[in-house]
């Protein structure tokens, strides 16, 4: 089994359509997370809940696709890779998590990383098994295709 | 405007340069479990590790470099939301943590928590420390 669904069950690298998908699902992804930061601004000393709700749904998807793919690695492997590391991994950050647990504990504002770290890690494990068993539940009722 | 554009073009680099090192290191431990006659090596997500690290110094180092260099805004979130935030992902390290769960690979699921953290936190740090 590969390390991750999109990398094929062939051990080829990458064709030239897989990298502009993957450029394509980059763009969308990005500006969607910049576009929801913009609607739902970061209160300062507060949660940055517009990141949360990203990483959230973001972590349901890739899971539930991952299941889904592994039970059929036949799905074109530049649409996998343009949906999953391209689109959703671009959607969802980890960077930004770090980045503003660490603002916010600079400032003080203790409870509120703790919070914040507590619930990216809680919600987010939690929506990746939730969206793993969704993904097996609809490859198992569509049956091997 | 030019923020947006800025958002897009290092968020298309930053994804392509995590599917970059994602696809090399899929290449090469693919290579190693050929040799290794039969005994598949484990898997461990050692490439969405990288990029977090690496994505988690350059949101720090954007952070200062602005205020030292001079630099606009726009280039600040350019940096930090675009090339930081397409370089690192959540969604692939949660994925990864549970399917090392249904493995019960326990302590490597566990390691792949602290290790992204610990490291991710230190980076951000070293590259703040850095520009400012």
């Amino acid at each position: 089994m590969p390390a991750a669904p999109w990398t094929g069950s062939d051990v080829a690298l990458p064709t030239a359509r897989a990298w502009l998908a993957v450029a394509a699902g980059g763009l969308i992804g990005s500006e969607l997370r910049y576009g929801l930061g913009l609607a739902f601004p970061d209160a300062p000393g507060s949660v940055p809940w517009a990141t949360l709700g990203i990483n959230i749904s973001g972590s349901f998807v890739l899971a539930a696709l991952t299941t889904v793919w592994m039970a059929r690695p036949h799905t074109a492997f530049w649409l996998r890779a343009g949906i999953g590391p391209g689109l959703l991994g671009s959607f969802t950050t980890f960077s930004a998590v770090i980045f503003a647990s660490d603002q916010l504990a600079r400032a003080g504002e203790h409870p509120v990383w703790l919070l914040y770290l507590g619930l990216s890690l809680l919600l987010g494990l939690s929506a990746a098994g939730l969206g793993w068993r969704t993904g097996r539940l609809i490859a198992r009722n569509r049956g091997p295709a | 405007m030019i923020t947006a554009a800025l958002v897009g073009v290092f968020g298309v680099a930053g994804a392509l340069l995590r599917f970059g090192i994602d696809s090399w290191f899929a290449h090469h431990s693919s290579i190693r479990s050929v040799r290794t006659d039969g005994r598949a090596a484990l898997h461990w997500p050692w490439a969405t590790l990288l990029v977090n690290v690496v994505g988690c110094f350059i949101i720090g180092l954007a952070h200062g470099l602005t205020a030292g260099l001079g630099l606009g805004a726009e280039w600040q979130v350019g940096l930090a939301t675009g090339l930081a935030g397409g370089l690192t992902t959540f969604s692939s390290w949660t994925t990864a943590t549970i399917r090392l769960l249904s493995e019960a690979r326990f302590g490597a699921a566990a390691l792949n928590v602290a290790v992204n953290l610990g490291l991710g936190f230190a980076a951000a740090a070293a590259g703040s420390a850095l520009a400012s």
